[in-house]
């Protein structure tokens, strides 16, 4: 009976949650077209997201083409399909791999980063001050947060394919001695608009949610400092869990469509 | 301030290289499916399209020249797939050339191949359509294969019953395995087989011995062989030639000259001149003859007649009244 209580009590929280969180999506989408807009503060995020995660976002990606490859070629040498290789590689990474390791290194830097420091400035009442001084908090905190996740992982997501492919090559070129444009041309004749296009739409959605999770998560901190690391890791732990939805979600919805 | 301008620099450039990225791979993808160059449809039919997608290559002389467009399904065996293909390929296309749906390797996408036409055909033109080859399918393979099982198990129980009739002695071939005698004779026969290639064998080695003899050049085949007197031969053959076209040449003009004289003989035969009267009329001829002796007998007078008056000349140079009137003339044919 108290575990079925337990139970009862967490499905409740869970659909509260969803609640808020869509309310609060909800007040996002109509604040984002009132005025004033925040540009300058956009910019900042813009690049403290964007600009500041690359070389993370870009060593990942490298590191996992090069692994990848690695892993990948001497199966592919035992089945006499050497040749495939940058063909398989080309499409896991601008389909699938190259999207969802970028969106949950994002979830931990970005969504992480994001619920602290607005769970702190709720903790400390900044966003109370910036409310009794004439400062709309959320359009100021939050819009521009959600907004410039949106439009920077899917610029790190191309950034991190692009990079990802030059260390997959790096192997294809050490143990295959394969050339810069025979891989890549190898790599774009067996890509098609049905993989780039879905998979870098998705990449918005990814963003908006990395944003959206951790604004909510910040800015609906409780208990004090404790509350903001909570905020922090499960922003964090969300997301990503939202992320690999969208993700499936995204896959049904591209092969109806293509 | 300085700060912030130096942020949004980086932010510039962060966004416009992440949008050229995107826009490279757009366009890679788009280059390999033949999107943006000049294209030109083309159309083949085909009952059955094995798999074949929108999208996927068409192949020219091992060239990826264009992509399928649109398949259509026109009614349950006819299949109308478009082709969109290079303009720069097609000029080397013939309306004969066949299109084919084949498999990119084992486990490759399918791929329309278009196999070479005549060199006659005329030359692809935009909307034109391909004749179609239709591709073996592997239940078709199978089917056969079936069919070709079946004949060999029929044929495997014939041969098994012949088999049994031989070694039971039934039969020609029994009889030849179960009989000693027979086998005796065919021994007998491949031995003196065996003896005939043996002389055989010794007539072409002296056959051949004959054929390398005649190279020698104090034969006539080895006379004949030898490339000087060849040439001599050749010589003096191309002298007797024209020698005998210049024979031929002189004796077609005596022929015409003998025909000349005739001609003229037989106009002084039918004519009624002198030499007619002369070679008919012996009175005339006698007259005639009589006449030549009289003129030629006063010839010798005038001859005679005129060297006397030479001397009477040659006196009256030196009569006192014709002296002077001699040297006057001397001395103007000096002066002359």
């Amino acid at each position: 009976m108290i575990l079925f209580q337990s139970w009862r009590q967490n499905i409740s929280d869970f659909l509260e949650e969803t609640g808020e969180l869509a309310f609060f999506a909800g007040r996002f989408f109509r604040e984002v077209t009132r005025r004033p807009f925040e540009f300058k503060e956009l910019l900042r995020q813009c690049y403290n997201i964007g600009n500041r995660s690359l070389l993370l976002v870009a060593v990942t990606g490298f590191i996992i083409g090069l692994v990848f490859t690695l892993q990948s070629r001497p199966k592919m040498m035992e089945l006499g399909a050497e040749a495939w290789l940058p063909s398989m590689v080309g499409i896991s990474i601008v389909r699938e791999i190259g999207p969802i390791i970028t969106a949950l290194i994002c979830a931990g830097r970005i969504g992480s980063g994001i619920g602290a420091e607005i769970g702190s400035m709720r903790v400390t009442e900044q966003i109370d001050a910036m409310e009794v001084s004439g400062t709309n908090p959320f359009k100021y905190l939050v819009v521009t947060r959600i907004l410039a996740t949106t439009l920077m992982i899917p610029l790190l997501v191309v950034m991190s394919d692009f990079v990802a492919l030059m260390g997959s090559w790096l192997v294809e070129s050490i143990k295959g001695d394969v050339s810069f444009f025979y891989y890549f041309d190898e790599v774009f004749v067996s890509l098609d608009f049905a993989d780039l296009i879905p998979s870098t739409v998705k990449t918005f959605f990814f963003g908006f949610a990395i944003g959206l999770v951790g604004c909510f998560k910040g800015y609906n901190c409780k208990h004090g400092t404790a509350g903001v690391g909570v905020a922090a890791n499960s922003a964090v732990v969300e997301t990503s869990m939202v992320l690999f939805i969208i993700d499936f979600v995204s896959v049904l919805v591209s092969d109806l469509i293509f | 301030m300085e700060k912030s301008t130096q942020q949004n620099i980086k932010l510039g450039v962060f966004v416009i290289t992440g949008i050229l990225l995107f826009m490279a791979g757009m366009w890679m993808i788009g280059d390999k499916q033949h999107l943006f160059g000049n294209m030109v449809s083309v159309y083949s039919v085909f009952s059955n399209t094995n798999g074949l997608r929108e999208g996927n290559n068409v192949r020219y002389s091992g060239i990826n020249v264009g992509t399928v467009r649109n398949i259509q399904l026109v009614d349950d065996t006819t299949i109308v797939v478009e082709m969109s293909i290079q303009t720069d390929a097609v000029k080397h296309m013939k309306t004969d050339a066949k299109a084919a749906i084949t498999s990119d390797g084992l486990v490759g996408n399918m791929i329309v191949n278009i196999l070479h036409g005549s060199p006659k055909g005329l030359r692809v033109e935009k909307g034109d359509t391909l004749p179609s080859l239709s591709r073996v399918r592997t239940d078709e393979m199978l089917n056969t294969l079936s069919v070709t099982n079946e004949n060999a198990a029929l044929l495997t129980a014939e041969l098994l019953k012949i088999t049994r009739q031989i070694s039971e002695g039934k039969g020609v071939v029994g009889a030849l395995l179960r009989d000693t005698s027979i086998t005796l004779d065919v021994k007998a026969t491949i031995s003196q087989i065996r003896e005939a290639s043996r002389k055989a064998s010794v007539t072409l080695q002296r056959l051949d011995q004959t054929i390398a003899s005649l190279d020698q050049k104090n034969t006539v085949i080895g006379f004949l062989k030898d490339t000087l007197t060849t040439n001599k031969l050749k010589k003096t053959t191309q002298n007797v030639q024209v020698a005998s076209g210049q024979l031929r040449d002189v004796i077609t003009q005596l022929e015409s000259t003998v025909k000349n004289v005739n001609s003229t003989v037989s106009e002084i035969r039918d004519s009624k001149g002198v030499l007619h009267q002369l070679t008919k009329d012996q009175k005339m001829s006698g007259d005639v003859r009589q006449a030549i002796t009289e003129l030629d007998s006063t010839l010798i007078q005038l001859h005679s007649a005129g060297i006397r008056v030479n001397e009477t000349l040659e006196a009256l140079r030196y009569h006192w009244l014709l002296k002077g009137a001699f040297k006057k003339m001397e001395k103007e044919k000096v002066k002359e």
